[in-house]
């Protein structure tokens, strides 16, 4: 096990990392950076196995914490989406109506994947990792992995509104 | 001819055998739709890099710089004066983005920063240069230590407070402080002492210019003074003197 100075010392290393990774789960900073304090406290008072890869135990307790929450905090997000309350966060400039519009797509297009599929898309296209690596931090075959990451990005693209034909005509692979 | 989605995904990835990616290859020559598709793909893993690089330009929450500190956390001390205690209290505590463990310990006062057996002749230190010096300058106390005030105002009862700054170099610390002058004494109001922080892939002592902006805007009757009227007061001596200080 880890002694928690030396343990300190490796998660400041790979706190940009595991900040970019939880933001792509949490869609926010904010939520990000809550679910990062929660991995780290977790991470320092169980410590790591000796075993283990830290970034992908790291990344493995991160994304079970933020599972542990998805429930509700997509009850949360789809609270915030309501009209209403996005007529009152688009106030200033055309500008950033259009950012904020962007972001939003984004954050609305992830909020409809699967759990697993989000945390590929998070693994895979932010964090560069390969279908390898990402196989063994979730404990699948990377058959599983591509199939997975394929879907996703196919639902991606048809709630972005980047597909002008219905990507069905292309076959999906059949391991999921 | 087709091509499925996962292979075009697996080709935005690189994550092809030769063989497969010059077949892929082959096929996007001709396959408009396929084409069309991966840059689809393309596309939305632009868009989700940009949300979360734009997320990851937000600065994390200061709480967990702290929680990976070598050093211990922050501590804010607000001295005895009730009202700027309270208003520290609240303040602070709303500012604590900054991630200061917000703490009071009234009347233990700047000295607690330093070695115990020094504390008497710091704070003696301290004191003379804020009874003699002006804002602006730095000033050498030992060979650890480096005063530099940074602002002269007056407080909403009248007296004078002086703001600085004292880094500690051993301690690789900065402690950022509000004195005002009570019958002849200067009496910490409140302070603030940053360690030395990991902010993202590098260390760097946090700056702590702001952190007890909020008890300054509370207490600040009006603007800090010029050079020339800080100059004024102080070769007045604090005293009968100074209430011209303002007219100049």
């Amino acid at each position: 096990m880890n002694t928690t100075p030396q343990l300190k010392q490796q998660l400041r290393e790979l706190l940009p990392a595991l900040r970019r990774f939880a933001i792509s789960l949490c869609g926010s900073a904010a939520d990000a950076d809550d679910l990062v304090q929660s991995t780290l406290e977790r991470l320092l008072s169980r410590g790591v196995p000796e075993q283990a890869e830290l970034m992908a135990w790291a990344f493995t307790v991160c994304r079970n914490l933020w599972l542990d929450e998805h429930r509700a905090r997509q009850v949360r997000e789809k609270a915030a989406l309501q009209p209403e309350l996005q007529e009152a966060t688009c106030a200033d400039g055309e500008a950033q109506l259009s950012e904020q519009r962007e972001l939003r797509q984004v954050d609305v297009a992830l909020n409809q994947l699967p759990a697993e599929q989000r945390t590929i898309i998070a693994l895979i296209a932010v964090q560069g990792l390969s279908y390898r690596e990402v196989a063994d931090i979730l404990g699948v075959p990377t058959g599983t992995i591509m199939s997975r990451l394929a879907r996703a990005r196919v639902k991606l693209a048809e709630v972005m509104g980047l597909t002008t034909s219905s990507p069905n005509a292309h076959q999906l692979g059949a391991s999921s | 001819m087709t091509i499925d989605a996962e292979k075009l995904s697996a080709f935005l990835d690189n994550e092809l055998d030769a063989e497969q990616t010059k077949h892929v290859r082959q096929l996007l020559e001709h396959d408009e739709q396929a084409a069309a598709l991966l840059a689809a793909m393309v596309m939305v893993d632009e868009r989700i890099y940009q949300h979360v690089e734009q997320q990851q330009q937000i600065p994390m929450a200061d709480s967990i710089h702290q929680l990976l500190a070598e050093h211990q956390p922050a501590q804010v001390i607000v001295g005895p004066w009730q009202k700027a205690r309270q208003l520290a209290q609240r303040h602070l505590a709303m500012a604590a983005s900054l991630t200061m463990v917000v703490g009071l310990a009234g009347g233990l006062g700047l000295a607690q920063m330093a070695n115990p057996n020094n504390d008497r002749r710091i704070a003696q230190a301290v004191e003379q240069v804020l009874e003699t010096q002006p804002s602006g300058q730095s000033y050498p106390l030992g060979s650890t230590l480096t005063m530099t005030p940074k602002l002269l105002f007056k407080h909403h009862n009248g007296q004078y407070c002086r703001h600085y700054e004292l880094e500690n170099q051993q301690q690789q610390s900065i402690t950022t402080a509000i004195q005002c002058r009570d019958n002849g004494t200067w009496q910490t109001v409140a302070s603030a002492t940053r360690f030395q922080v990991m902010v993202n892939e590098g260390y760097q002592t946090a700056s702590s210019d702001q952190m007890l902006d909020p008890v300054l805007d509370s207490i600040m009757a009006s603007a800090p003074f010029t050079e020339a009227t800080e100059n004024a007061v102080i070769n007045a001596q604090w005293g009968a003197n100074a209430a011209k200080e303002e007219s100049l």
